[in-house]
This record gives structure tokens, sequence and C-alpha cells, in this order.
């Protein structure tokens, strides 16, 4: 493992208070991050070794600075430049409004109840749209069925779609009519029909819209047939067909809506996402 | 009842005159209390004058401290909460092999990161610049 000094620059003197910082190559460590900031001082960043994955962020307290200073841990720093190990993007926080996130593939004991577990902070007035995708095995690593379920972990259980230029959005549960809230560039719009699980509306060219809803079965209580396979309790507890399944594979896909109605400078933070099973 | 009165005040009054009595009479007691005070003050003294001088150490230090026992906090407080789920989601004591919580520093992101401040997923900022060498 070789450790080497590399000086970078803006092309000018920016405010910042957050890093991105994306792996080219796999397996760079961080060593340490220093700023030059105005007054001339250097200013720790990052003290501790910190091991990049795919794309790692850090946040700090706001420099002024057109220079930082990284030291990097990998086995090729002697033969290939910086760029090609990784790419650095300064700025200041405000951040993007929509994102995604997609876990990798997990396994879990098969258990016919299953929840999904998650700590998010900070969460203020964005929105989480959440799939299950799971694949139950048998003994032998033969899929028995497969599955994507939408659920909420919004707390209150409300569902959220998002869509641009679209004459129709399609919702997976049929919606208390009551509960809809359309929103057109984060305007609330009253023009829209519903039609089954699709509500019908013109978004104009380049806007987003986003609905906000309650599903229907959250209010009805008892099991909800989602499909031949899962049924659903009110609060997202999924009952899984048991047959001869022996495993889950499943991964979590993550759409994060930030419309920053209230506030500015925000971001929601998710700490943990799991799934949790038991045949109680 | 005048006579109970008298004698009350009587009571009182003696008490008074003795409970001050055994203050000044008892002198040595007051001069090692002031003596103790004394003494108190200069450890205090000496204990604020190495404070003083060694200010930079002890600001790093307790911003270390404070680091860790934020860490420290923070993993705990994600414990609590996933064993609460557990609880209230099942009574039935979970065998290990039915938990599984994935790997936030791994996956697909999009306009999405990682954040090692935060140990969590958070979003990104919309204007950055790229540094190069």
């Amino acid at each position: 493992m070789a450790r080497k000094n590399y000086w970078i620059y803006g092309n000018k003197y920016i405010s910042h208070n957050y890093m991105t910082l994306k792996a080219i190559q796999p397996g760079v460590i961080i060593s340490s991050i220093t700023a030059i900031a105005a007054a001339g001082g250097e200013v720790e960043i990052i003290s501790n070794p910190t091991k990049i994955g795919k794309s790692a962020a850090i946040r700090y307290q706001a420099e002024v600075s057109d220079r930082i200073r990284v030291t990097i841990d990998h086995p090729l720093t002697e033969v290939l430049e910086l760029k090609d190990l990784i790419s650095i993007r300064l700025g200041l926080d405000n951040y993007e409004t929509v994102g995604g996130y997609t876990s990798e593939e997990t396994q879990i004991n098969f258990n016919k109840n299953l929840t999904v577990v998650y700590d998010i902070e900070n969460i203020l007035d964005s929105f989480i749209k959440t799939e299950l995708h799971l694949s139950t095995i048998d003994n032998y690593d033969n899929i028995i069925y497969s599955e994507i379920i939408p659920i909420s972990i919004n707390d209150d259980g409300w569902m959220v779609e998002y869509a641009t230029g679209v004459s129709e959005i399609e919702l997976p549960y049929k919606p208390v009519v009551d509960s809809l809230y359309v929103l057109i560039e984060n305007s609330r719009i009253n023009q829209y029909e519903i039609s089954g699980n699709k509500v019908v509306l013109d978004i104009p060219e380049g806007y987003s819209c986003m609905v906000l809803y309650k599903p229907e079965f959250i209010e009805q209580g008892g099991l909800y047939e989602f499909s031949n396979n899962v049924s659903l309790t009110p609060s997202y507890g999924i009952v899984l067909r048991k047959d001869y399944s022996n495993k889950i594979n499943f991964s979590l896909v993550l759409d994060i809506y930030n419309p920053d109605i209230t506030s500015v400078n925000h971001t929601p933070i998710i700490k943990s996402l799991g799934l949790m099973t038991s045949d109680k | 009842m005048k006579e109970f009165l008298d004698k009350r005040n009587s009571f009182i009054i003696n008490n008074r005159v003795g409970y001050t009595a055994d203050i000044y009479n008892d002198h040595d007691k007051v001069i090692a209390i002031f003596n103790s005070l004394k003494e108190i003050s200069t450890n205090i003294e000496d204990h604020v004058d190495f404070l003083i001088e060694n200010i930079d150490e002890i600001e790093v230090d307790v911003k270390n401290l404070m680091d860790i026992m934020k860490n420290r906090i923070s993993y705990l407080t994600s414990a609590i909460v996933h064993i609460g789920k557990l609880k209230m989601s099942y009574p039935a004591i979970a065998k290990e092999g039915d938990i599984k919580l994935v790997d936030l520093t791994k996956g697909s992101y999009d306009n999405i990161s990682y954040s090692h401040t935060d140990s969590g997923l958070i979003m990104n900022a919309t204007t950055t610049t790229l540094f190069m060498e």
C-alpha cells in the first residue's frame, strides 16, 4: 500500500462545506484531507483513514479556499494520476431535490412475516418512495417467486409517486381520495381526475409532479392481498406465501424527494435500512 | 398564660445566646475553616493556571472526546431503535439470520452519497466544483 500526497486546485476561491469523493479505482483509502483556508492556515477536513466505497460525502464547517491537500493510500498511487484514482468535488450544501439508492442484494432466512426496518433522521419535508425487491429461494437455490413490493417508510404511512411530462400517474395502491395531494413544482393543484389507481392530469413539459396519498388498505384493517404470494398488514408488515422457500434474497430501492418547501440546505439522513423476518 | 409566654421568651432568648456563644467560643474551629478555605483557593488557582497554560491541548482533547462520545451515542441510538422495533413488532426472540441490515456504503447511488460525517446516506449538493491536480 503506497501513500501519496496530492495538492489539488479549483479554478477560483469558493466557499465549501461539502465534498463528494467518487472512487475510480476500487479500494481507495483517504488518509487525510486538509484545506488551505483564506487566512492561510491549513484546516483538517479528514484526519482518520476513511475507506471510500463507490461514492462518499463529507460535511464540515464552511471554508473558503481554492486548494486542498489529499493523502491517499492505494497500491497504484505510484503509477496512476489522481484523476485515475478518485474524483473530488467541493460545494456549498444546497442539496439535490431528487435522488435514488439501490442496495446490494442481501440474503436473509425465510420466515413468512417481514418488516422493513429503518432509521432516518432529519426527514423534515422530504418523502421516500420505497420498494422491496425480493426473491424467495429453496434449498437448491431455485427461485420460487419474485415480487416488487412498494411500501412506506414515511412515519405516517403515506406513499409518494413522482413523474415528469406524463398525462397520468399510476399508483400501486388505491388511494383514499380525500388524502390526495397533487403537487406540480411544489404547488398544490386540484385539476386532476382519478380513474381506479390512476391520477389523470396534464403535467406541463419540463415540470415535475408529485402525488402524495394514503392507501385505502391502511385504513381498512385486516390483511390486504397484494398478490398471490404477498399480503400486507395496515402497518406495511409483509406476509409471504411459504411454499418450499428457505431463504430470501432482497434489495431495497429508495427514491428520495426533497422538495425543500419549508427549509433550505436540508438533506434527510438515512442511518440504516434492513429487513427482519419472523414466523410468529 | 402570661407565665407560659414569659417562660417561652426566656427559653428562646437563652437558646439563641447559647448558639452564638457556641460559635464564638469555638475560635479554633473558625480559624481552621478560614485556613482550609485559603488552602483550597490556592489549589484552585494552581489548577486554573494549569488549564490556562494548556488550553490548546485541552480543547483538542475535549473535541476528540466529544467526537468519540457522539459516534458511540449514535451507534447505541441506532441499536436501540432497532431493538425497540424488534420488540414492538415481534415479541418472540428473533434468531441470528432473521435480521439483516444492508450495507449503505455499497449499492448504486443517484444524486445520493454515503456521508462518513453523518454515518448515513445524504443527498448530493447541487453545485460543486471539480478540484484537480
